[in-house]
């Protein structure tokens, strides 16, 4: 009875998840258990994620498609060309923390000249 | 079954080949190549603006938020799960959320368009997609899916409308209809259960 319930209500929370019903906090929760859950749970999420994706479909494609005008791509190249070139200009720093002459901690990580 | 070139091929199976390509491409730009970017644009940027359109109605808007999903795409790529969706599930979902963040900034969700399936699904488009095989896929996806969305009752149809379009919380949704906030969640479930019953043979 009990395992009934908390399927179905485990059933109600993966719906509402994939409708984006969930508020910040209960799909933070959602997502904190997702690693935890067994393959059938993780399954039933997908098949909802899935479902939801074909309802989209259904009611936004068939609205004929309606292309974008070409220069959104090359704005959005522009983009992606000036991050990458923003994140090359950086620095790779490393922190390490020695104790009796041994390593242990390790951290590296990057800093681009736009960070403050 | 679809015929493409004589050959029988279920929707199913050309829809796993697709996902087949998207996986494929979805790992390129994992490693941060922009061919497989730009590939991926010309596949999927039509659907996602209209998407986008669909819920704004605004077209500088949805021009500028399709840059912002390309690059979330671009950025959060290690965020993407394959046991938890297909590579479109993802990135429709990611469009959505944008597009309801940008309509509720914007106050749009009072604004007078109304939708409703009906409207909305013509299997006769005259825009088809760049991949013919494609195409028979989602003819045949999209006629399932109809079949299926219009074995819904109103009430439910609305519900998922309101909450997965218009970004209508689940208290909104109580409010707007009328109905107990209990009753939003039981509709809402019975109405996925149904439609996945119903559409379970589409590689669901």
């Amino acid at each position: 009875m009990n395992n009934k319930k908390n399927k179905k209500d485990f059933e109600e929370e993966v719906i509402l998840n994939s409708l984006g019903l969930l508020d910040n906090n209960e799909e933070e929760n959602l997502l904190l258990k997702m690693n935890s859950l067994p393959p059938e749970e993780k399954e039933m999420i997908r098949e909802f994620n899935n479902l939801t994706y074909l309802i989209t479909q259904a009611f936004v494609k068939t609205d004929k498609d309606i292309a974008p005008p070409e220069t959104i791509k090359d704005k959005l190249f522009e983009k992606i060309n000036s991050l990458s070139n923003k994140n090359k200009s950086g620095f790779e720093f490393v922190l390490q923390i020695q104790m009796n002459g041994y390593s242990i901690l390790k951290l590296k990580g990057y800093r681009s000249n736009g960070c403050r | 079954m679809a015929n493409i070139s004589g050959i029988n091929v279920s929707p199913a199976s050309i829809a796993r080949m697709d996902t087949g390509k998207n996986l494929q491409l979805l790992k390129r730009i994992s490693e941060k190549d922009t061919s497989a970017l730009s590939e991926f644009y010309d596949l999927h940027s039509k659907y996602l603006y209209t998407i986008i359109y669909f819920i704004l109605r605004d077209e500088s808007e949805a021009e500028d938020l399709l840059q912002e999903v390309f690059l979330q795409i671009w950025e959060k790529i290690d965020s993407y799960d394959e046991s938890l969706g297909n590579p479109l599930a993802w990135i429709s979902r990611i469009t959505r959320n944008k597009s309801i963040d940008r309509l509720r900034s914007k106050s749009f969700k009072n604004r007078s368009g109304e939708t409703d399936i009906d409207r909305f699904y013509d299997i006769s488009s005259d825009s088809p997609s760049s991949n013919p095989e494609m195409n028979i896929s989602m003819d045949q996806e999209q006629q399932e899916v109809a079949v299926a969305l219009r074995s819904l009752n109103q009430n439910q149809r609305d519900l998922i409308e309101f909450a997965y379009f218009r970004g209508y919380s689940q208290s909104e949704l109580a409010e707007h209809f009328q109905i107990p906030l209990g009753t939003v969640k039981t509709r809402m479930r019975a109405a996925m259960m149904l439609l996945r019953d119903k559409l379970k043979n589409l590689a669901l």
